[in-house]
């Protein structure tokens, strides 16, 4: 008795209907079901459903969730005995297990929908309650929100995951530096304690044990050759107290600077001029900026230094010695020059040089030997200081 | 007349063989000897020694503060430090208290006698980087002018020199000038020097 409808897509041909025909049913404001040329009799701002609506790789309609939540459906039923008492019955499979009812009022809410496949169905009776055997059927999917997709949890986890990680390695790299900072303090204070006890206690006993000396070779006038040996005596304890004098140099951390190297530069040379009767002339800038040198730094630029007036005193015959300290271009050249023979290279010289030569690279710094401009030699270290003033 | 030597000096050794030295040598006598700042300040003014040798590293009161309290009380006594390692920084605060030279510790007998001698017949030794040092510091730009004390064309003309690496007597020579009138500038160059860090330390003291 009751034809049964045809309910698809391509609607459009039927026959003499008893139950209402659903005619068209939108979700959120798309056409999902019915004739596009139908869409007046619902809404003139209605989108095309096949123009629209993109589908999944099964030609499934899907749906874009907007940010409300709710998913709309609107239908329409053609009747043509007193539609206003139309009867509607819908389900969504997946969420509801039985059919609800709603009369007159033809728009429907789903609230909280998860994304994913659902199909929506409907019925409809006339107001003498014959049904639809066949619902008007429409399968979606609704599309997951940015943040209900799989990619965005993924991309969530990830970034706790590398926050945690780097909050995590910047805490080591603190701790690291900490740590860092914490050894060179300790090495500092160490140093500055070896520099202490060897100044205060080796320095000044030598100094004491070397005046005693001294009053010792004073009281023995008699016999002339013990006082000789006294006074050498003293004045080897002397030699010593210099020595020691370096070493204090060397580890005091409070000499880590190019201003204390510029003292201790200008000390070597007068010793050393003094002792071989020569002019001693001083070419430094007249503001030595506060620059750091590193222990090892000033270790081997001194041993250098030493090695070359120790070079001027034994071959040069010179008469006139000039030590140059300049600072540019993140460079510190400490020059040794003399006006004296000029400089042969024989082969026990030789490996004095290639020892200057070591030192320097061994502190990434360079070392040459040529003649002066009025004859003599001149030594040149260089040292980078760029790499010295990022690392401090 | 003995050149009459004080000594401030810790280490006791140091000290005393230090002052058998200088009492055994002629013209030279040791009239006092002062384990400490505080023993040096109680004695000395009394005693007004000619010639001070005191050691920069003290316990306590360092050699330097030490200088500051003596010299007002002892205008006419020329301070020499004696100091382990040449550390310019700390030579260079001694001459701005008041100190006239300085010696290391290992120096030999006869040089030391013969710095106090110098000193006292009228000397100013000054080595380069004090020389340096104190150009620089004439160069600064006075904040108040109760410390423009100025260095003279010919002073210096001497501290260019003497930054150099000239010695007093090659100064003399290079200027034409003689010994004792190099001796004269460098003296009135620490003179200034102290006053003007005196000024300075004055100044800032007020404006505290």
């Amino acid at each position: 008795m009751i034809d049964p409808l045809y309910l698809n897509a391509t609607l459009g041909n039927f026959t003499n209907i008893v139950p209402p025909l659903i005619e068209a049913v939108k979700a959120d404001d798309l056409l999902i079901y019915g004739h596009p040329a139908e869409r007046s009799s619902l809404n003139t701002n209605s989108r095309d459903a096949r123009q629209f609506i993109h589908r999944t790789s099964e030609n499934i309609p899907i749906i874009p969730a907007d940010n409300s939540h709710v998913l709309e459906f609107q239908y329409t039923a053609n009747s043509f005995v007193n539609s206003k008492a139309t009867r509607f019955r819908y389900r969504m499979k997946g969420v509801d297990t039985e059919w609800h009812e709603k009369t007159g009022e033809r728009v429907v809410h789903y609230a909280n929908l998860r994304p994913g496949n659902y199909t929506f169905e409907l019925i409809s009776a006339t107001h003498q309650n014959v049904w639809n055997t066949m619902p008007a059927s429409f399968s979606f999917n609704l599309k997951a929100r940015f943040w209900e997709t799989a990619w965005f949890y993924v991309f969530c986890a990830a970034s706790v995951i590398a926050v945690v990680l780097l909050m995590h390695s910047f805490r080591l790299k603190l701790q690291h530096r900490l740590m860092k900072v914490t050894e060179q303090q300790n090495l500092a204070k160490e140093r500055a304690r070896i520099a202490r006890d060897l100044h205060d206690d080796l320095g000044t006993s030598l100094t004491g044990l070397a005046l005693e000396l001294d009053v010792i070779a004073r009281k023995d006038q008699g016999t002339g050759a013990t006082s000789a040996d006294l006074k050498e005596s003293a004045r080897k304890t002397r030699a010593l107290a210099a020595r020691m004098r370096d070493l204090v140099w060397t580890a005091n951390p409070a000499c880590d600077s190019i201003i204390s190297l510029a003292d201790f530069i200008e000390q070597l040379g007068d010793q050393f001029a003094r002792g071989a009767e020569m002019r001693l002339r001083l070419d430094f800038p007249g503001n030595i900026p506060p620059i750091q040198l590193s222990p090892e730094t000033r270790h081997q630029l001194s041993l250098c230094i030493r090695e070359s007036l120790s070079n001027v005193l034994r071959h040069a015959k010179a008469t006139e010695l000039v030590l140059r300290l300049v600072i540019c271009n993140d460079e510190l050249i400490v020059q040794v020059a003399d006006n004296g023979l000029g400089f042969k290279s024989t082969s026990k010289n030789g490996s004095g040089l290639k020892n200057m030569a070591e030192r320097m690279n061994s502190i990434g710094g360079s070392f040459s030997c040529e003649p002066g401009t009025n004859n003599g030699t001149t030594v040149s270290l260089h040292l980078p200081l760029k790499e010295k003033a990022k690392s401090r | 007349m003995n050149i009459r030597v004080a000594i401030v000096e810790d280490d006791k050794s140091v000290r005393e063989n230090l002052c058998v030295l200088i009492n055994s040598k002629e013209g030279f006598s040791c009239v006092a000897s002062c384990p400490s700042t505080e023993d040096a300040c109680a004695r000395l003014p009394q005693l007004s020694p000619d010639v001070v040798l005191m050691d920069i590293h003290l316990p306590g009161k360092s050699g330097i503060a030490c200088v500051t309290k003596l010299r007002p009380m002892l205008p006419k006594t020329q301070i020499i430090m004696l100091t382990i390692e040449e550390d310019s920084e700390q030579v260079f605060d001694s001459m701005k208290a008041g100190a006239t030279g300085y010696l290391v510790k290992h120096s030999s007998l006869e040089e030391i006698l013969e710095a106090i001698a110098d000193v006292h017949s009228g000397g100013a030794p000054m080595s380069s980087q004090i020389a340096r040092k104190v150009v620089t510091t004439f160069r600064k730009p006075i904040e108040e002018e109760s410390t423009a004390v100025k260095l003279s064309a010919r002073e210096e003309a001497v501290l260019v020199l003497l930054a150099k690496g000239y010695r007093s007597k090659e100064v003399a020579k290079d200027l034409g000038i003689g010994l004792g009138t190099v001796n004269t500038y460098i003296r009135n160059i620490y003179e200034k020097l102290h006053v003007r860090s005196r000024a300075e330390a004055v100044a800032r003291f007020i404006q505290r």
